[in-house]
């Protein structure tokens, strides 16, 4: 067996005619946290949603494997049940649709058997008071009014409870008060063990620090142009990318 | 087409109606609600929604006639349509026709198409395009099939998966 998770060999990325990824190299290993940083707009969100395969996002070279296949081209829901989450930016809501309706649904969908029930109930219940999460919020749309901090808790939440092989957090930290930080990274250390992995795209240095981070890439319009260990992510936080642009 | 028509002539008599359609492929389904308030402190509430989908279209047509003399009386009508591609149509044509001051009057009407943002979201959830719309449609309806007896309310999502093939639970 192959330690080997996640491998993306010469990505170019295109949407609306716009060049956006230009050759992404990136690889990896179960039991491994990496993480992205670069400047706004170098194409960050778009490598993760090249990796699920959002169709706004034309792939015009190169492959991603993903845990013994090709996927390049499957489409997002088979991804996802293969095992790839994504932590979104901005979480769509969903009105009508209540979260515990949904987690129970997409839970479902992605083990590919039904859920039983007061097991389902007493893990959401577990992850919902390590997340410092209001039940009452449960009951609720999905997404529809929740504060921005809310949403993105519910997005690890929905991590954990979905349990996938490697979880892309996508700015999951930004706009969190000290607290949720904390809470987020004690979601991300919950969810890790040695048969997955985490890739987490932030602008914030503070979500790592309770982290054990092994590789830091940094992003520039479009490419990886440095990778280092947890070091790298002080530096750029002290210097800025001027020095790789 | 189905324009049911309610007359309030009884001092505080009330009326509310509710209502769902869902057109597809060479559907036209021209629907809507009359009301007619005749006398003092009378209310009505209307609540609609459609679904079209696959180039079928959805007409919802509203009357409201408040006359001079229902003084005091109150009406809110919310019609609210779902496109779920771009060859679908759909539209409301409200006709209000209040002939006193002393009323509460509200309209609402909106009209909105599944974002193809929405479905990446949930594809990237493990559901499957149809299992995304399906979903969506269900929650859009779900302030109607919430006022419904449970086992209509269970029809009403069956017929739902149906419409939007593939989707089962
Ligand atoms: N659907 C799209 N159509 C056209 N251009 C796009 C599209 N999506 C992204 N872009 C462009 O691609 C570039 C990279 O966007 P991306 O969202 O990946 O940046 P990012 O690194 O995540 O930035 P941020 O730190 O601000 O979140 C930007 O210039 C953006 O405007
Ligand atoms: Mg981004």
């Amino acid at each position: 067996m192959s330690d080997q998770l996640l491998e993306i060999k010469d990505l170019h990325v295109k949407a609306e005619d716009k060049e956006i990824l230009k050759g992404i190299y990136l690889k990896i290993n179960k039991g491994e946290i990496h993480v992205i940083m670069g400047p706004n707009g170098s194409g960050k969100t778009t490598t993760a949603n090249a990796i699920l395969n959002n169709p706004v996002y034309h792939k015009v070279r190169g492959s991603i494997e993903f845990d013994g296949e090709n996927i390049t081209n499957w489409k997002t829901d088979e991804i996802a049940r293969r095992g790839i989450f994504m932590s979104f930016q901005l979480p769509e809501e969903i009105p009508g649709v209540s979260v515990t309706n949904f987690l129970k649904y997409a839970k479902n969908k992605v083990t590919g058997r039904p859920v039983k029930i007061f097991e389902f109930k007493d893990e959401l219940k577990k992850y919902m008071e390590e997340l410092n999460m209001n039940p009452k919020n449960m009951e609720r749309s999905l997404n529809v009014g929740f504060s921005g901090g809310e949403k993105k808790k519910n997005e690890i939440l929905q991590m954990l409870v979905l349990n996938p092989k490697l979880a892309i957090l996508d700015e999951t930290d930004s706009g969190l008060d000290v607290d949720a930080i904390k809470t987020v990274s004690k979601g991300i250390e919950m969810f890790k063990n040695n048969n997955n992995a985490v890739l987490i795209i932030t602008h914030n240095t503070k979500i790592l620090h309770s982290l054990k981070v092994d590789y830091v890439h940094v992003l520039v319009d479009g490419k990886i142009v440095k990778t280092g260990n947890q070091n790298l992510a002080k530096e750029i936080e002290e210097n800025g990318y001027a020095q790789y642009k | 087409m189905l324009y049911p028509m309610s007359i309030l002539n009884g001092e505080g008599a009330k009326t509310e109606f509710t209502g769902i359609s869902f057109a597809g492929k060479g559907q036209n389904l021209d629907n809507g609600f009359k009301v007619i308030h005749n006398a003092k402190n009378t209310s009505s509430i209307v609540n609609a929604k459609s679904i079209s989908k696959n180039g079928g279209k959805c007409t919802y047509r509203s009357l409201v006639r408040i006359e001079e003399n229902a003084k005091n009386s109150k009406s809110s009508v919310s019609c609210e349509s779902l496109m779920l591609d771009d060859i679908s149509i759909s539209d409301t044509i409200p006709v209000n026709d209040i002939r006193t001051d002393d009323v509460e009057f509200s309209h609402e009407a909106k009209i909105g198409k599944i974002s193809d943002k929405t479905i990446f979201y949930l594809m990237s959830r493990g559901l499957s395009e149809e299992d995304a719309k399906a979903m969506i449609v269900r929650g859009f309806a779900y302030p109607i099939s919430k006022e419904l007896p449970v086992e209509y309310a269970v029809e009403m999502n069956n017929l739902i998966n149906l419409e939007l093939e593939g989707a089962i639970g």
